[in-house]
C-alpha cells in the first residue's frame, strides 16, 4: 500500500516538473464546463473545478490528468442512464467531486465513474449519490479507490446497481469507503491480488461484499452491517479475511459470511455478531477459521457436508442459539480448542481446556435443519428433554464432529 | 366488598407454602446469577425454570391450598359476603402470592444483574404463567371433590402443557413438512400458554434464529412489536378464561 | 322470620329434601331433629345459602335469600364439628371476621360467650391446636358475636364440657327471651328439651313432625323429649301432623 502510494506521489511530481498546466473551470471563468477543459488538457495537466453544479454528458478522460475540486463541485447526470466519467487513460486522479443522478437502465450499467482498461488511477474523496452504479472498474490495474462515500436509495434488488463494481482487475486497493443502499456494496468478479480495507458497507440490498471467481485477495478491518445477506465469497481461492465485523445481518437467507466453493483462505480475528447465520459454508475447503468471535447469532456456523479439511480453531462461540449445524452424519473438518459457551464440562487438570470433549452440534439443530419451522420450539422443555435423551443415547448427530479440547473461558477474557 | 377480597388475599399471603415456594425460586434465581458469570446463559436457565417449575409449583400449591382451606371458605360463605367476592379473593390472593414469590425470587435478580428487555419479557411471562396456572388449578379443584384426583389431574395438565403439547406440534411439523403450515403452527401455539410465554422471551433472546425462518408470517410476527403484543394478549386471555369457569362453578355449587 | 316454601334438593339420585315447607318466627327455639341422613344439615345449609335448592324459595324477613348475601347479617351460625383453617390463630380469626363484619360497630359486639368461655386466653393459639370442645367454644362465641336475630346451631353441645354446655344453653334461652329465632339440631335430645320450645322432625327429606313442644308433651303425656318423640311417632300421630 504505502509503496504504491509513494509511487503515485513520485509520478505526479514528475508530471508537474515537466511544466504541466492547470486549467481552471468555473461558472464565471472562461472555461465553463469540464468537457471544455478536457478538450484543452494534455497529459500531466490538472483541471481544477470551482464550486457549482455541472450538468455534463459523458466525460471521456483519455489523457493522464488530475481532475479535482476543492469546493466539492457537483456533476449531475440528471437521471440519464449514461456514465458521468469514463477513464481510459492511466495515471488519472479524480478527487473531491459530488456525482449525482445516474439513471437506472436495464440495457446499460451506467456508473458515476468508470475505469476502462487503465492503470494507476486514483479515485478519492468523492461523494456519489443516487447513481445506478457508483464506481465501475473494467480491467483496471494498480488503482486505488479510497475515502469515497457512495449512497444509493434502492428499494429492490433487481433494479439496483453495485456501489463499487470491479470486473477483471488486478492489484486494486479499495479502502476507507462508506457504502450504503446499493445492491452489492463491493462486487469483485475476476479480480486478483487486490485488497479491501477499512470500508463500511451497510444496508445494501444483497451483499455488503461479494467475491466471484477472484483469487489471492484480502479484506481487513471492514464493517459489514445490516446487509440483505451479509458477505459472500464464491468460487474463489486464497482469500484472506481478517479483523472484519459482520453485524446484524438478519433474515431468511441471511448470513454474516457465505462461503461457496472456495478454498485455501483464512478467516481470522473476525467478529460475527447477531447474524441469522454467522458463517454458512458450502463446498469450502482447506480454510483456517481461527480466533474469531461468534456472538448472539442464530447459528454460529452452518458447515455443509461438502466442506473438507477446514480447521476451526481457537474461536469463541458465545451465546449463539445453535453453535454448529451440519446436514451430514460425517465430519471432515477439524475443530479444536474453541470456547463454546454451551459447554458445561470441567477442567480438573487446570490446563484451561475441558477434560471431556464437546459436541457442538445438537439434536435440535439437526431437527431445524430438516424442518425449519421447528425453530419455533426453541427452548421448549420438550426439546430439552429430547436433547438429554440424545446425549445419553446418541443416535442422530455426527459423532466425529467434536472439539476434544474445548476452552473453559473465552479467549476474549484471557 | 373489594375490601373483603383484599382481606382474603392478605390472609393468603401469610401462607407458609407460598413462602417456601418463594424461597425455592429465590435460591434458584439468585443462585444462578451468583455461580454463572454469563448472564446470557443465566437467563436461558431461568427461562427453563420459569417454564417448568412455575406452572408445576403454582398449580400443585393452589390445588392443595384450595382443599386445605375448605373450612375457611365455608366460614367465609356463611358471612354476609357475595360468593363472587370470595372466589375472587381466593384467586387474587393465590395469584398475587405466587406472582410476588416469582418477582422476588426470579424477577429481582433478573432486574439487578441483567436489566434488558429480554429479562423484562421473562418477568412478564412468569407473572402470566403464575396467574394462568392458579386459574387452571382452581378450575380443576372447583369441579372435582377429591383432592388426590385433582392433584393427579393438575399434574397431567402440567405435563401436557410443558412437554406433550410441543411434542405433538413437532410431530405434526414432520408429518406436514411439505405443506405451508407456518400459520397453523403459530395459531396452534396459541393454544398452549407455556408455549406463548416461551415465545415471548425467545423473541427477545434468539430473534436472530427465529428470523431465519423463511415464512413471511414469522417475519411479520417476530420482526415487530406486534408479536410481543399479540403474545401478551393471548396470555391475558389465558389468565382470564379459566377464572371465568371457576367463578361460574363456584357461584352455583353446594358446600 | 324464616319462610321455607316448597324446598327440594337432590344429590344425585338421593332426594335429600322433598318439598319442605316451614315457617319460623322470632321467639321460637326450634329443635330440628331426625335420624342420620334425614336432611337436617342440608336444610340448615339451604337457609345459610351454602346449598342451593333445586326448587322452592326461602325468605328471611320477607327477603328472597337468592337475591343477595346481606340477609346473613342477622344470622349467626355454629357449624357441626367446627372446622377452622389450621394455621390461623384464634385472634386472627376473630379479627378477620370482625374486619368482614364492618357493619357492626365495635361497641355493639356481644362478648358474653367470648368472656364466659375465656377465649381471650386462647387468642395466641392456632386453631389446629385447639381441642374439639375449645373449637366449639370459639364457634359459639363467633355465632353470637354480632347480635344475630337468627341463630343456627348444628350439634352445638357435642364435645362441650358440662359447664360450657350450660353456659351455652343459658345463652340460647336468653336469646329466645329477646325474641330471637333459634334453630338447633342435636342427637342429644335432653339438651334440646332445655332450650327449645318447638320441634321439627325430619325423615327422608320430609317433615313428619312440626309442633310446639308443649303440645307434644300434652298429647303424649311425657316430659322427656326422647320419649315424647318416640311415642308421638309410634302412636301414629304422624298422620295428624301438618306436613
Amino acid at each position: 500500500m504505502l509503496i504504491r502510494t509513494a509511487f503515485f506521489i513520485i509520478s505526479f511530481c514528475v508530471h508537474f516538473s515537466l511544466g504541466a498546466n492547470t486549467i481552471l473551470v468555473g461558472k464565471t471563468l472562461s472555461v465553463k464546463s469540464i468537457s471544455h477543459a478536457l478538450t484543452l488538457a494534455k497529459d500531466g495537466d490538472t483541471i481544477l473545478v470551482r464550486k457549482g453544479t455541472y450538468c455534463e454528458k459523458t466525460l471521456m478522460i483519455k489523457q493522464s490528468i488530475t481532475l479535482f475540486t476543492k469546493e466539492s463541485a457537483k456533476i449531475d447526470a440528471q437521471g440519464v442512464a449514461n456514465d458521468i466519467l469514463v477513464i481510459f487513460a492511466d495515471n488519472v486522479r479524480i478527487k473531491g467531486f459530488q456525482f449525482v443522478n445516474v439513471g437506472v437502465s436495464f440495457l446499460k450499467e451506467a456508473a458515476a465513474i468508470r475505469l476502462v482498461h487503465c492503470k494507476n488511477v486514483i479515485v478519492e474523496n468523492n461523494k456519489i449519490d443516487s447513481c445506478f452504479f457508483g464506481i465501475y472498474i473494467e480491467q483496471a490495474k494498480n488503482s486505488i479507490i479510497s475515502d469515497n462515500q457512495i449512497r444509493g436509495a434502492f428499494k429492490d434488488e433487481a433494479s439496483a446497481g453495485n456501489a463499487i463494481h470491479a470486473w477483471k482487475g488486478d492489484a486494486l486497493s479499495i479502502c476507507n469507503n462508506f457504502i450504503t443502499g446499493h445492491r452489492d456494496g463491493i462486487y469483485f468478479e475476476f479480480v486478483n491480488n487486490s485488497f479491501i480495507e477499512n470500508n463500511k458497507s451497510q444496508y445494501n440490498l444483497r451483499y455488503g461484499l461479494h467475491f466471484m471467481f477472484s483469487n489471492d485477495d484480502g479484506y481487513e478491518n471492514n464493517i459489514f452491517q445490516d446487509n440483505g445477506a451479509g458477505v459472500a465469497v464464491m468460487f474463489s481461492r486464497n482469500i484472506i479475511m481478517r479483523n472484519n465485523w459482520f453485524i446484524h445481518n438478519w433474515g431468511g437467507a441471511s448470513y454474516g459470511l457465505l462461503l461457496k466453493e472456495i478454498s485455501d483462505g483464512s478467516i481470522d480475528k473476525n467478529h460475527f455478531i447477531e447474524n441469522t447465520i454467522g458463517i454458512m459454508a458450502e463446498g469450502a475447503n482447506r480454510l483456517t477459521i481461527s480466533n474469531n468471535k461468534f456472538m448472539l447469532n442464530g447459528t454460529a456456523m452452518d458447515i455443509k457436508g461438502n466442506c473438507l479439511d477446514n480447521k476451526i480453531i481457537q474461536n469463541d462461540f458465545v451465546a449463539n442459539t445453535f453453535e454448529v449445524v451440519t446436514n451430514s452424519k460425517q465430519n471432515n473438518n477439524f475443530f479444536d480448542e474453541n470456547y463454546w459457551s454451551n459447554y458445561s464440562g470441567y477442567d480438573l487438570n487446570r490446563d484451561s481446556f475441558g477434560d471431556i470433549a464437546y459436541r457442538p452440534v445438537n439434536l435440535f439443530a439437526k431437527i431445524t435443519n430438516e424442518v425449519p419451522s421447528a425453530t419455533f420450539l426453541l427452548h421448549s422443555p420438550f426439546v430439552r428433554l429430547m436433547e438429554i435423551g440424545e446425549k445419553i443415547f446418541p443416535q442422530f448427530i455426527p459423532q466425529s464432529l467434536m472439539d476434544k479440547r474445548p476452552k473453559i473461558k473465552p479467549y476474549a477474557y484471557d | 366488598m373489594q375490601n373483603i377480597s383484599f382481606s382474603i388475599a392478605a390472609d393468603l399471603l401469610k401462607n407458609k407454602a407460598i413462602f417456601i415456594y418463594g424461597l425455592l425460586l429465590a435460591v434458584l434465581g439468585w443462585g444462578m446469577f451468583l455461580i454463572e458469570s454469563q448472564p446470557e446463559k443465566t437467563i436461558l436457565a431461568l427461562l427453563q425454570i420459569t417454564l417448568i417449575v412455575v406452572p408445576l409449583m403454582t398449580s400443585i400449591f393452589a390445588t392443595i391450598y384450595y382443599y386445605n382451606s375448605a373450612e375457611f371458605i365455608q366460614l367465609l360463605l356463611i358471612q354476609p359476603l357475595k360468593r363472587r367476592s370470595i372466589i375472587w379473593g381466593i384467586f387474587a390472593g393465590l395469584s398475587s402470592g405466587f406472582v410476588l414469590s416469582f418477582l422476588v425470587g426470579i424477577g429481582l435478580p433478573l432486574l439487578l444483574f441483567y436489566p434488558t428487555t429480554a429479562s423484562l419479557h421473562l418477568i412478564l411471562s412468569g407473572t402470566f404463567l403464575s396467574v394462568i396456572f392458579t386459574g387452571l388449578a382452581l378450575l380443576v379443584s372447583t369441579h372435582q371433590q377429591d383432592k388426590a384426583r385433582s392433584i393427579g389431574f393438575v399434574l397431567l395438565l402440567w405435563i401436557f402443557f410443558t412437554f406433550i403439547f410441543d411434542g405433538i406440534l413437532l410431530w405434526a411439523m414432520y408429518q406436514l413438512a411439505d405443506y405451508p403450515i407456518e400459520q397453523s403452527i403459530l395459531f396452534g401455539t396459541f393454544l398452549n400458554p407455556v408455549s406463548v410465554a416461551r415465545t415471548l422471551v425467545v423473541m427477545q433472546t434468539e430473534a436472530a434464529a427465529l428470523l431465519g425462518l423463511s415464512g413471511a408470517i414469522f417475519k411479520d410476527f417476530f420482526g415487530s412489536l406486534k408479536g410481543s403484543f399479540i403474545a401478551m394478549l393471548i396470555l391475558i386471555i389465558w389468565g382470564i378464561l379459566p377464572y371465568l369457569f371457576v367463578k361460574r362453578k363456584f357461584l352455583t355449587r353446594d358446600f | 322470620m324464616i319462610s321455607i316454601q316448597n324446598i327440594s334438593k337432590k344429590y344425585g339420585a338421593q332426594q335429600v329434601l322433598n318439598k319442605v315447607n316451614l315457617e319460623f318466627s322470632g321467639g321460637q327455639s326450634i329443635a330440628l331433629i331426625g335420624p342420620n341422613g334425614s336432611g337436617k344439615t342440608t336444610l340448615i345449609k339451604s337457609i345459610l345459602g351454602l346449598v342451593l335448592a333445586d326448587q322452592g324459595q326461602i325468605n328471611v324477613q320477607n327477603q328472597d335469600i337468592s337475591l343477595g348475601p346481606d340477609y346473613r347479617k342477622i344470622i349467626g351460625y355454629m357449624p357441626q364439628l367446627s372446622k377452622f383453617p389450621e394455621q390461623m390463630k384464634v385472634g386472627q380469626l376473630f379479627s378477620l371476621i370482625k374486619k368482614i363484619r364492618r357493619d357492626i360497630a365495635q361497641n355493639e359486639y356481644d362478648l358474653s360467650l367470648y368472656n364466659d368461655f375465656g377465649i381471650a386466653k386462647m387468642e395466641g393459639k392456632s386453631l389446629g391446636a385447639l381441642s374439639g370442645g375449645m373449637k366449639q367454644q370459639v364457634s359459639a362465641a363467633l355465632a353470637f358475636l354480632f347480635r344475630p336475630k337468627i341463630i343456627i346451631l348444628d350439634e352445638p353441645t357435642a364435645g362441650l364440657d358440662p359447664i360450657s354446655n350450660s353456659i351455652l344453653k343459658h345463652k340460647v334461652n336468653e336469646a329466645r327471651a329477646q325474641n330471637c329465632l333459634l334453630i338447633t339440631t342435636s342427637h342429644i335430645l335432653n339438651d334440646l328439651e332445655e332450650m327449645c320450645n318447638h320441634v321439627v322432625y325430619l325423615m327422608d327429606g320430609k317433615i313428619v313432625l312440626n309442633e310446639e313442644m308443649k303440645f307434644i308433651a300434652e298429647t303424649t303425656g311425657e316430659a322427656n323429649l326422647n320419649k315424647m318423640v318416640i311415642k308421638f311417632l309410634q302412636t301414629g300421630k304422624i298422620a295428624k301432623c301438618k306436613i
